[in-house]
């Protein structure tokens, strides 16, 4: 729950820094930004950043490098090997920005999982603690709206 | 380096695996389907060893190993081997050690040609650790690790990135295992089941050019893969103590043969 305020007040505040100051937004960038992170656009990376420099600030430590692709259709699927006790959130943002995206998590033995999530304009996440250690999967695809091109994907743990 | 399908990597984290159609539902034909895999840092994987097992960090120090060898695969293979070290010493947030395993990686790094590209990335290692920031300092191996790689494939190095790769996991599986020997516990030995990961890096050795793939390193790190895999057969439950102990049998004689100067 303390994760899901993160989101809504990070983008929250972002999304209206961006109405009253559209010439400089500057957010809290996380101490270290990587610095090349490719397939992702500079804008796509700097909103994620966001989102990561706020979980950061609960205990979340971000992987050195996002992920990025067009969305075209089928949903674009990523192994990952999670270990058990570990707590995972995978965020994804969309462009255009106003547009939607889904994002699932699949566990070692097929099950859907994810105890939270959050969906947002131009914005999708998922959170879980690994109850096995082995390789899940996580897909991205468009949302309802079906406008979304891109998308760029990051994944902390702690 | 962009992938196929334009999906594209950040810095060297992952790779793409075979591209398929979406179709079926199986955890197997999932990890075959998927477009891209990512291997974790080793930072995870010592996260969650902590939680459980809460090993003496600096007990798995090891004597300083060579930095130099005549051989550009093993050179990688212990750089990945010392990058595990780095976050080792982190673990037991002891700034001098990874001050000392900082000047090892670059020391490596320069002995193929791409210390140059990390040489801030020492500074940086060295700052952090002055200030005991050992968040920051997790982060800066990882970033550093993945400017070695990168640096790498941009001079059509790729193959030696996977041989870092396995170097830096055989280390980690070291430990992991040592500790989860150690401590016993049930949810220690259940990090351990990392047979989909190890399929994966063997798999990589695999696709190395000829010339390198058939270099007594590669091959002792291909070997090593498949022995350490022999012992995590099974997926439907966590290894037992005894495993845990075999598989560090495996990979502490390899991290000790591989790091060892005559090649």
């Amino acid at each position: 729950m303390k994760v899901l305020i993160v989101f809504a007040v990070v983008f929250g505040c972002s999304l209206i820094a961006r109405a009253e100051e559209p010439a400089s937004p500057k957010p809290a960038a996380p101490k270290q930004v990587p610095e090349e992170s490719r397939g992702c656009a500079p804008e796509m990376r700097e909103r994620l950043y966001v989102l990561a420099g706020a979980l950061g600030n609960e205990g979340f430590k971000a992987r050195d490098g996002c992920w990025g692709g067009q969305l075209e259709g089928a949903a674009r699927r990523l192994a990952v090997h999670l270990f058990a006790g570990n707590q995972y959130w995978f965020c994804a943002v969309a462009s255009p920005e106003e547009s939607d995206l889904t994002i699932t998590l699949t566990g070692p033995s097929g099950e859907t999982l994810g105890a939270e999530t959050h969906h947002q304009t131009g914005l999708a996440a998922v959170g879980v603690t690994a109850r096995v250690t082995g390789q899940y999967f996580v897909e991205v695809a468009r949302g309802p709206s079906g406008a979304a091109r891109e998308f760029c994907l990051l994944y902390l743990f702690k | 380096m962009i992938q196929p399908n334009n999906i594209a990597k950040g810095t060297a984290l992952c790779a793409t695996a075979a591209l398929l159609a979406l179709a079926s539902a199986s955890p197997a034909a999932k990890a075959e389907q998927s477009e891209m895999i990512t291997v974790p840092s080793p930072a995870e994987f010592f996260a969650a060893l902590d939680k459980t097992a809460q090993p003496d960090w600096a007990s798995f120090y090891r004597d300083p190993a060579p930095t130099s060898y005549s051989s550009r695969p093993q050179t990688a293979v212990n750089l990945g081997a010392s990058v595990a070290d780095g976050y080792i010493a982190v673990e037991a947030q002891d700034g001098q050690q990874v001050k000392n395993t900082g000047k090892d990686i670059i020391a490596l790094a320069r002995a193929l040609g791409v210390g140059e590209h990390v040489l801030s990335r020492g500074k940086s290692i060295s700052d952090f650790a002055d200030k005991n920031d050992w968040a920051a300092l997790k982060e800066e191996l990882e970033a550093t690790s993945n400017e070695v790689r990168a640096a790498m494939a941009a001079q059509r190095d790729e193959a030696l990135a996977s041989l870092i790769t396995a170097g830096a996991w055989t280390r980690s599986l070291q430990v992991g295992s040592r500790s989860a020997e150690l401590s016993g516990e049930e949810e220690a030995c259940e990090l351990l089941r990392q047979g989909a990961l190890l399929s994966y890096l063997a798999a990589e050795l695999d696709r190395l050019p000829e010339k390198t793939r058939t270099t007594s390193a590669a091959t002792d790190t291909r070997d090593t893969l498949a022995a350490l895999l022999q012992t995590m057969q099974s997926e439907d439950h966590a290894p037992a103590p005894t495993q845990a102990a075999e598989i560090n049998r495996i990979a502490a004689h390899f991290i000790a043969t591989i790091s060892a100067k005559p090649q």
